[in-house]
C-alpha cells in the first residue's frame, strides 16, 4: 500500500466512522505499529549525530562536557522549532522560505510590547499569535494568487522582515527588564537544563504525534504524496496547506518568544539566512522535497547535526578561514552516512 | 562483504578519519604552564576582524606558551558568534577576547563565562550592564567621528552648502553608532549650512553594502560627501564614485587592501583607521598579563586605544605596515611599548566609553 493509498485510507475509514470517533477520533492507532516505523525512519540520522558528537568528543573530551553539550543544543533550538514546522510544509510540498523574517518580526513586535511595559509572560501569546498570522497570510496569498509557496514566502521573507526593521527603527529593541522571570526562567536553565530544551521536547513529541497519528498529519501526507488524488479524495487541500503553514508560523514564534528570553533584546537583523537552515535540518533529517513523509524528530536531529558541526569545529584547529569549508565538508559526509543508510534501510524491505 | 556491512563500514571510516584529522593537532596544549586563551570576532570575512585577530595571535605568539584559538562566523551573525563564543569557553579556559556587533545578545554568555572563572576582555565594543565584563579595549569611536567630519570640512572650503550622507552598517552597534554621531554633530556644529541625511543602514555584507550606497548615490546626486562609518562602506563608496565619475566626497573606515588603494588613486579622501591590529594586540597582552602576573584579575575600566588618519600624505607608509602582522607590529611597536609601559596613563571609566 503506498503512502497515499493509506492516507485516502485513513480518510475513507475516518469519515465512514462518522460522529463515532469521539475526540480521541484523529488519534486512532494506524495499522503500522508505530515504534518500529519511527525507530526504522530516525535512526539513520541519530546514529550520524552520534557518531558526530562522538567523533568530535573523542579525540576533544572538553566537548563533551555537559555545559558545553547543552549550549550547543540550546543553540540549535530555534532552528530545530522552525524544522518542526516546515516538516509540515516540505511534506505537502510547499516551502515556506519566510521564517526568518516571521522570527525577526515576532522578536521585535515581542520586544516592543515588553518595553512598552506589557507584562513579559502576556507578550508571548501575541507573539504566538503573530506567527500564526503570518503563516494564515502566506497560505491565503499562495491559493489567491495560485502562485508556488516558495515565490510568495520568498517575497514575505523580506516583507516580514522590513516590517520588523520598520517597527524596531533599524536598532535593537533593549532597556528591556532582565530581571522578570520571563527573562529568568524561561531564559534561564531550570533543573540545570536550559528552558528552550524542555520547549522543544515538548514540540517535538506534540508535532510527532500530529503528523504520524492525526487526520491533519496524513492530509498533509496525502498532498504532499499526491495532490491530485488526494484533492480528487475530497481532502481539503486549501484548508491544509493553511493549518500547516500556520502551524510553521506557529513554531516559528515560539522560537522567537525563546530567543526573546534568552537574548533579553529583540534584534530585527536576527534570522538571516535562518530559512535555509531550516529547510537543510528537514532534508538532513529524510523529510524530502518531494513531499509525501516527513520526520520531525529526523529534523531536529538534523538541526543538531548542523550546530554540533559548528560547534565542533572550534575544537578542532582548523584555522578561521577554513571554518566555512570545513563545515560544509563535514555535512556533505553527514549527508552522505546518512543516505547510504537510508538506501541500507529501503533494500531490507 | 554484505551491501549493510559495506554502508556500515563507510560511515564509520569516514567518522574515524575525521577524528584522526583531529587527533594529530588537538589536545596537546594545556601542559608545562601552557595557557589556553581565545578570541572571538563577528565576522570572519572582514578586514577589520581579520587585523583584531591577527594583533591578537601576534601578541600570543610573543608572550609565548599561549594556545590561542580564534573563532567567528563567515558572515555578522550575532547568535551565530555567540554558540562559537560559548563553544570557545570550553576551550580556552584562561582567558578570551570578546569582540561583536551585537553586545545585547552576548549579555548572558559573557556573564556565564566570567562565573566560570573565565577572565573576559571586551573588544572594540563596549560591555553591556549584566554582562560581568568590566574591563574594555576600544576607541573613542565619537572622537573618530569628529575626525572625519574635520577631514571632511577642510576639503569642503569655507562655509559649504549642501547635504551629506551617512551610512552605517550595523544600526544599534554602539561602535558604530558612536562614530556616525561624531561625523553628524561635528557637521551641525561647524558646518551649520550642511544638511546631514541619515545615518542610513548600509550592511556588513559587502555585496548588500554597495547596493545600499547605490541607491542613496542615485537618491542624492548632488551630496556634498557620502560617508560610512564600516569597513565595506570605505571601498564600495570608492568603487560607486569611480562608476558614476562622482564629484563627491567619499570617505570610510578600516584598512581594507581596497579601502587602501582607494586612498592612493584617490577616490577617497581619507580613510579613518581603529588601528584594529593594535587594539587586538593590546586587548591580548594585557589578558595574558593578568592571567600570569595578576592572578587573572583584569583592570576595570576603558582603556582608550588610538585611531589615525590615513590620507595621501601617508598611504604608502600604512600600505608598507599591512603586508604582513610582522610588519604591522613593528610599525606599532613604539606604541604598544609606550600603552603597556603605562596602562593607568589610558585607563578611563567605563561608563565614559562611547
Amino acid at each position: 500500500m503506498t503512502e497515499t493509498e493509506r492516507a485516502v485510507d485513513d480518510v475513507e475509514r475516518a469519515r465512514e466512522q462518522g460522529g463515532g470517533q469521539g475526540l480521541l477520533g484523529p488519534f486512532r492507532r494506524r495499522s503500522t505499529p508505530f515504534p518500529r516505523r519511527w525507530v526504522r525512519d530516525e535512526f539513520g540520522v541519530l546514529l550520524v549525530l552520534g557518531l558526530l558528537i562522538a567523533g568530535i568528543g573523542i579525540p576533544y573530551p572538553d566537548f563533551l562536557a555537559t555545559n558545553n553539550l547543552l549550549s550547543t543544543a540550546h543553540n540549535s533550538v530555534y532552528i530545530s522549532l522552525m524544522a518542526c514546522g516546515m516538516v509540515f510544509a516540505l511534506s505537502m510540498r510547499e516551502v515556506d522560505l519566510s521564517v526568518g523574517g516571521t522570527y525577526a518580526m515576532c522578536l521585535v513586535v515581542g520586544a516592543l510590547l515588553v518595553r512598552d511595559g506589557t507584562p513579559p509572560w502576556l507578550a508571548v501569546p501575541v507573539m504566538l499569535a503573530t506567527g500564526i498570522v503570518l503563516g494564515v497570510f502566506n497560505a491565503l496569498v499562495t491559493t489567491l494568487l495560485a502562485l508556488p509557496s516558495f515565490i510568495v514566502t520568498l517575497g514575505t521573507l523580506m516583507l516580514f522582515r522590513g516590517v520588523g526593521l520598520a517597527l524596531a527603527d533599524g536598532k535593537q529593541i533593549t532597556d528591556l527588564p532582565l530581571d522578570d522571570s520571563f527573562f529568568t526562567f524561561a531564559g534561564g536553565d531550570p533543573g540545570g537544563v536550559p528552558f528552550a530544551l524542555w520547549v522543544l521536547l515538548a514540540v517535538i513529541v506534540v508535532l510527532t504525534v500530529v503528523l504520524s497519528r492525526t487526520r491533519f498529519g496524513a492530509r498533509v501526507r496525502a498532498i504532499g504524496s499526491n495532490p491530485d488524488a488526494a484533492a480528487f479524495s475530497g481532502i481539503p487541500v486549501v484548508r491544509t496547506r493553511v493549518q500547516a503553514l500556520a502551524l510553521s508560523g506557529l513554531t516559528t514564534a515560539c522560537a522567537a518568544a525563546l530567543a526573546l528570553a534568552f537574548y533579553g533584546a529583540g534584534d530585527p537583523t536576527l534570522g538571516q539566512g535562518y530559512e535555509l537552515q531550516a529547510i537543510a535540518a528537514c532534508i538532513i533529517g529524510g523529510t524530502p522535497l518531494a513531499g509525501g513523509r516527513g520526520s520531525v524528530v529526523g529534523a531536529v536531529a538534523g538541526a543538531m547535526i548542523l550546530s554540533v558541526v559548528a560547534s565542533g569545529l572550534v575544537f578542532f584547529e582548523v584555522p578561521i578561514n577554513w571554518t566555512s569549508f570545513a563545515t560544509g565538508g563535514v555535512i556533505l559526509i553527514a549527508v552522505a552516512a546518512d543516505s547510504a543508510l537510508r538506501r541500507t534501510g529501503r533494500r531490507r524491505k | 562483504m554484505h551491501p549493510r556491512s559495506r554502508t556500515w563500514s563507510a560511515a564509520l571510516g569516514a567518522l574515524v578519519l575525521l577524528a584522526a584529522a583531529g587527533c594529530g593537532s588537538g589536545g596537546s596544549g594545556g601542559s608545562g604552564g601552557r595557557l589556553k586563551m581565545g578570541i572571538s570576532v563577528a565576522n570572519i570575512s572582514l578586514n577589520f576582524a581579520h587585523e583584531m585577530v591577527l594583533g591578537a595571535e601576534s601578541a600570543a605568539s610573543h608572550a609565548g606558551k599561549v594556545d590561542f584559538k580564534a573563532v567567528g562566523p563567515p558572515n555578522t551573525d550575532g547568535p551565530a558568534e555567540a554558540q562559537l563564543f560559548q563553544n570557545l569557553t570550553a576551550v580556552a579556559k584562561d582567558g578570551i577576547v570578546l569582540e561583536n556587533l551585537d553586545p545585547p545578545i552576548f549579555t548572558r554568555p559573557a556573564a556565564r563565562a566570567v562565573d566560570q572563572g573565565i577572565p573576559i576582555v571586551a573588544l572594540d565594543t563596549s560591555p553591556t550592564d549584566g554582562s560581568k565584563v568590566n574591563f574594555y579595549v576600544g576607541n573613542d569611536n565619537y572622537a573618530l567621528g569628529e575626525l572625519m567630519a574635520k577631514e571632511a570640512l577642510k576639503r569642503l572650503g569655507a562655509n559649504p552648502k549642501g547635504q551629506i550622507v551617512i551610512g552605517v552598517p550595523n544600526p544599534g552597534t554602539p561602535v558604530l553608532d558612536n562614530r556616525a554621531k561624531g561625523i553628524s554633530d561635528t557637521f551641525k556644529k561647524e558646518a551649520p549650512g550642511v544638511k546631514v541625511l541619515g545615518p542610513f543602514q548600509t550592511y556588513s555584507d559587502p555585496g548588500q553594502n554597495y547596493s545600499s550606497w547605490s541607491a542613496q548615490v542615485n537618491a542624492h546626486p548632488d551630496a556634498l560627501a557620502f560617508l560610512g562609518v564600516g569597513d565595506a562602506d570605505s571601498y564600495n563608496l570608492a568603487k560607486i564614485k569611480k562608476a558614476e565619475h562622482g564629484k563627491w566626497l567619499t570617505a570610510g573606515f578600516d584598512v581594507d587592501p581596497k579601502t587602501l588603494e582607494a586612498v592612493k588613486d584617490g577616490s577617497n579622501f581619507v580613510t579613518i583607521d581603529p588601528q584594529h591590529f593594535l587594539k587586538g594586540y593590546l586587548s591580548t597582552a594585557m589578558l595574558i598579563e593578568a592571567v600570569r602576573d595578576k592572578k587573572g584579575k583584569l583592570p576595570d575600566g576603558w582603556f582608550l586605544s588610538p585611531g589615525g588618519v590615513v590620507d595621501s600624505s601617508n598611504i604608502d607608509e600604512i600600505i608598507a605596515r599591512q603586508k604582513s602582522a610582522q610588519a604591522a607590529y613593528d610599525w606599532y611597536k613604539p606604541t604598544i611599548d609606550k600603552l603597556l609601559g603605562d596602562e593607568a596613563a589610558n585607563l578611563k571609566p567605563l561608563k565614559d566609553a562611547r
